[in-house]
């Protein structure tokens, strides 16, 4: 490695980015004038909002008890904050008869005359739901039914009509009846009517639209204000009946928040911190990439960069400080700017609405920003490598602007499940890319002292991904396809005659990707007709309709795309699925080596529990009907060890390791292999477990150059697993010591000596395997395919 | 200096399956002479020079630069090339100063040299009044220039140019070929491509002429002259390429009587 190119291509990137006026602008000057004007935009808005009034139409307010609720065409003062109020214009007759103005008394009869149709559409509405209680038809799509639609249709249309806002409407007689239940509570005075007689009476409506933004809002103002009248027709009703003012409160416990200012503005900022920083980011390092990147090419200045003697890690190397650069500058300058436009905001509000508000805007603390200078590295890291190696595939900056939407896209999505309330960070996510940083800033800023515990793993599994992203940046830089691409015209007919003719023996890498990206999509269609297969079985008959359909699956979404393409898109479809018979110490691998890791696999993952966390309870309880002892065991067999074993040894070791493998690196296909092996686990414990195994299981495909030791470990691995899950708990403590192995509740437990005879024996068999017999064996510790099928 | 031998290359094409571009291919080049590789447009020049500059890779054959293989040692290959492709590769936001130095820089020259070489290189090609102005400013005759600058500023014993003059007008080709002229005659070994006659007939001690991948013919113009008994250089160039396309015209004909007759 050459510090000093990584430093030359660094510094040039810098000086030219800087030197482009349309990334400084996009990069620096956009942020500090958007938020800026994004706060007076909204302050003004708020304003125009404000000072609109909202029209409530009261009809017969004559009716309304005492205390008096208005005051002319507004509210008394009593019952509400200015602010509600001076919101609020009232209508009502007498405000009609009071109008001098002709224009503002027809306006007036105008919105009156509108809510006494409004109400008379309510009463229809009123009348058809009451019809249909008392008829008990049930449901509502009867001729009654239809009429209720009908019925709504028309009041709703009558009351988006009526330019009013709300209605208040009274019934007749209503102050009336509140004064018969005044007097029934006055010890002195007349009772005319009996006390439930009282209650049976139609009550006052509030006529509103919740889903009309004006509507609502004098909806919540008149509530509150009516709220506020009635607590004080209520108290003054107990001093009159000379009862306790705590009486319609009995309990009335206060609810005390603890939490200070600066928490929570920290816990707000925790919410929207990730999300905000993810995205910021993401833009920072992509437009920066792209130029770099893609610009290069399209500028035909790549290739003079290519023939200079800078190695191409020294290139991509400066160049991704470049970005990463970059991404800092543009999150920090857009997270300052938006702070200082927020904090100002704050400010601004309380002086108009209270602290609330302003609590809930206010900068986060020293220790906050701390953090989110921290967390803000490792996305950086991780986001510049990926934006550069897109941008290095990227023929033009055009086709590399193409590639911001799915990134943003995905990151989007990540960052949205953080933002969820109850999503908080583990061990398991803490090592996941995007997810664990914003988990952590997340946890850090509402004050989770266990946020401290995660730091190490967060950094270094972004640094791990980043470097991942940053080789296949390299590997970019080195493929003349990618660097020297020329613009083709796509047509489809063409490009499928390309791929049936020009096949090679094995399937290509992309193919690979490709079978295991389309054996996902296939799962995830298949999902819900495996539901609608379930569907009317009784609880018996359900865990062998579960078994019949996981065998199903097995062969249509695993096994079948997979030969299908090994088929049509390699020219040796016996090579790229090893159908060739192996050594036979390498089956005698595949039958004892399953016997000696099963024990040791079940025994980590059950150590790692803490990690990877619980097994969805659904699921486990679907796992344990499944292999229950009411399944025969030939079902069991069959589903749980004979379809996999066959069906995903021929999807993973057949077609996608060969297709992964044919560059000749085997133990990148190996890897590759076995990650998406687990991947289409799905469930992380199985992800977990299946991955390794998909280690073992390629290392043996690979170094017997067959199939079928795989098939055969796959088999015995998971049969074994099925009889052990079927044996009772007394069967196995009556016929095994319990040091050799017991049964707890949380499941099986190898004995310690069990566990050391199962490693040493695994090591024995796997150093048999791998070293020839005898030197008269040529190169079986090559595990390259190629070469080694050249003989 | 250069020895290349049965140097092929095959790229993959989307409609037409496999496709030789390229070879097999020999030649020699020594240094302080240049060496023209004449063939019209899509003839293989540009991609047999980017094997040679290590930008590619060769399908097979062999090819030594200064002593080190374009596969196995490209790095050491690099370093002792200058290359020049028909777009001059400037970074349009940097000045011409800046852009030779970067490049003098990333070919490891310290500062004392590179500040030598800078003055050499700008007298040589009277860059003075141009060295502070950003190459996106530049006349296409000024960035040819840069160009050269940057090709040679590390001082390489090779020199690779791939149409140097293609979009320049006479007076400014003129002075190009002055200058790799006097390269020459500095003791450089120069490869130089381009499908103009008069260029090969101006500069080139020894010439190749390439078409669809191969040499038809290679040696000194009098040699090529005298073997064809053809003084006129235009008039042998055509006369090859007709040549050429003739027998692989007859060729197919032959193979696909060969396909169609039973047996």
């Amino acid at each position: 490695m050459n510090w000093r190119d990584v430093r030359l291509i660094f510094d040039r990137e810098i000086r030219d980015q800087l030197r482009d006026r349309r990334t400084l602008f996009m990069l620096a000057v956009l942020p500090l004038l958007l938020y800026p004007a994004i706060g007076v935009g909204m302050v003004q808005m708020l304003a125009l909002l404000a000072e609109q009034p909202k029209t409530v139409v009261i009809l017969n307010a004559d009716d309304l008890p005492e205390p008096p609720l208005l005051d002319g065409d507004g509210f008394v003062a009593d019952w509400g904050d200015p602010l509600t109020r001076g919101r609020l214009t009232v209508v009502t007759d007498a405000t009609l008869a009071a109008a001098e103005d002709p224009e503002e008394q027809r306006r007036q009869a105008e919105l009156r005359e509108a809510a006494l149709a409004v109400c008379d559409e309510h009463e229809r509405v009123k009348d058809i739901e009451a019809r249909l209680e008392t008829e008990d038809v049930g449901t509502d799509s009867g001729p009654l039914g239809q009429q209720l639609a009908v019925a709504r249709e028309r009041r709703a249309a009558a009351f988006a009509g009526s330019g009013v806002d709300v209605i208040l409407r009274v019934p007749p007689g209503f102050a009336d009846r509140v004064a018969a239940v005044d007097d029934f509570l006055d010890p002195e005075g007349e009772v005319t009517r009996s006390a439930f007689e009282l209650d049976v009476a139609d009550k006052p409506e509030l006529l509103h639209n919740k889903t009309d933004e004006r509507s609502l809002l004098a909806f919540v103002g008149v509530r509150a204000i009516v709220e506020t009248w009635e607590a004080a027709l209520l108290s003054r009703r107990l001093a009159a009946a000379g009862l306790p003012a705590s009486l319609p409160k009995p309990i009335d416990a206060e609810a005390v928040d603890l939490a200070r200012d600066k928490e929570k503005s920290a816990s707000n900022w925790g919410r929207m911190l990730p999300a905000l920083l993810v995205l910021m980011v993401v833009t920072g390092a992509f437009h920066p990439a792209v130029d770099m990147a893609a610009g290069e090419k399209e500028r035909g200045t790549m290739e003079t960069l290519l023939i200079c003697p800078a190695g191409r890690t020294e290139l991509v190397l400066g160049k991704f400080f470049a970005v990463a650069c970059f991404a800092v500058g543009t999150a920090t300058l857009n997270l300052l700017s938006m702070a200082f436009t927020g904090s100002h905001m704050a400010s601004v509000m309380a002086g108009a609405a209270g602290a609330k508000a302003a609590a809930a805007l206010q900068a986060p603390g020293p220790e906050a920003i701390a953090w989110v200078a921290v967390l803000m590295l490792p996305l950086a890291v991780l986001f510049s490598a990926l934006c550069l190696s897109l941008a290095t595939f990227a023929k033009s900056t055009k086709e590399g602007q193409y590639y911001l939407f799915p990134v943003m896209i995905g990151t989007i999505g990540l960052t949205v499940y953080c933002v969820m309330p109850g999503v908080e960070i583990r061990p398991l996510f803490s090592i996941l890319p995007v997810i664990g940083p914003a988990l952590l800033l997340k946890a850090a800023l509402s004050a989770d002292a266990a946020a401290w515990l995660f730091v190490v793993p967060v950094l270094a599994s972004s640094v791990g991904y980043a470097a991942l992203a940053l080789w296949w940046c390299v590997e970019q830089f080195s493929r003349e396809d990618v660097l020297f691409r020329e613009a083709e015209r796509f047509e489809f007919g063409p490009w499928l005659r390309h791929v049936l003719r020009d096949k090679q023996d094995l399937p290509s890498f992309a193919q690979a990707g490709f079978c295991f990206v389309l054996i996902m999509i296939l799962q995830f269609f298949m999902m819900s007709y495996l539901r609608d297969g379930l569907v009317g079985y009784s609880a018996d008959e359900l865990p062998a309709q579960m078994i019949k359909l996981l065998i199903v699956q097995q062969l249509t979404v695993i096994a079948f795309p997979a030969v299908l393409m090994g088929l049509f898109l390699s020219r040796r479809p016996g090579k790229t699925f090893r159908i060739g018979l192996p050594a036979p110490r390498f089956l005698l691998a595949g039958v004892v080596l399953p016997f000696t890791v099963m024990p040791l696999a079940y025994t980590l993952v059950h150590k790692l529990k803490w990690f990877l966390g619980d097994v969805p309870p659904a699921l486990a309880e679907q796992m344990a009907a499944m292999t229950s002892g009411e399944i025969s065991l030939a079902w069991s067999l069959l589903g749980f060890a004979v379809a996999p074993a066959v069906c995903e040894e021929v999807a993973f070791r057949g077609f996608v390791l060969s297709g992964f493998g044919r560059g000749g690196r085997t133990w990148l296909a190996i890897g590759l292999s076995a990650l998406t092996f687990g991947l289409m686990h799905m469930i992380p414990q199985q992800v977990f477990n299946a991955t390794l195994l998909g280690l073992l299981l390629g290392w043996l495909a690979v170094a017997s150059k067959s199939l079928w030791p795989g098939v055969v470990f796959h088999l015995l691995f998971n049969g074994t697993q099925v009889l052990l899950g079927r044996l009772s708990e007394e069967q196995i403590g009556s016929s095994v010591p319990a040091w050799l192995l017991a049964v707890e509740a949380e499941g099986l437990i190898f004995g310690p000596v069990l566990l050391g005879v199962c490693a040493v024996l695994s090591i024995i068999v796997l150093r048999y395997v791998s070293a020839p017999p005898s030197a008269a064996f040529a190169p079986v510790g090559s595990l390259n395919p190629d070469t080694a099928d050249a003989t | 200096m250069i020895r290349v031998t049965r140097l092929t290359k095959d790229f993959e094409d989307f409609r037409r399956g496999p496709l030789r571009a390229l070879g097999p291919l020999d030649f020699e080049v020594e240094p302080g002479e240049v060496f023209g590789l004449l063939g019209p447009n899509g003839a293989g020049k540009t991609t047999c020079l980017r094997i040679l500059s290590t930008v590619l890779k060769p399908t097979a054959g062999r090819a030594l630069v200064s002593g080190y293989d374009v596969t196995e040692d490209p790095a050491e290959v690099r370093r002792r090339i200058g290359f020049m492709s028909n777009n001059t590769g400037l970074y349009d936001r940097m000045t011409a100063r800046e852009m030779v130095e970067h490049f003098g820089r990333l070919y490891g020259l310290d500062e004392d040299r590179l500040a030598e070489r800078c003055g050499i290189v700008f007298d040589m090609l009277e860059m003075g009044d141009i060295a502070d102005r950003l190459c996106s400013k530049l006349s296409t005759g000024q960035r040819q220039r840069v160009g050269i600058a940057r090709t040679i500023v590390h001082d390489p014993p090779v020199l690779i140019f791939d149409e140097p003059t293609s979009g320049l007008d006479v007076l400014v080709a003129r002075r190009v070929l002055r200058t790799i002229a006097a390269l020459r005659d500095a003791g450089k070994c120069i490869i130089y491509s381009t499908h103009i006659m008069r260029e090969v007939e101006r500069l080139c001690d020894r010439v190749a002429v390439i078409h669809r991948g191969e040499i038809l013919a290679n040696g000194s113009l009098d040699e090529l002259a005298r073997e064809h008994d053809e003084r006129d250089v235009e008039e042998l160039f055509f006369r090859l390429i007709e040549w050429h396309d003739r027998s692989v015209n007859k060729q197919g004909e032959v193979q696909r009587y060969a396909d169609a007759s039973p047996g």
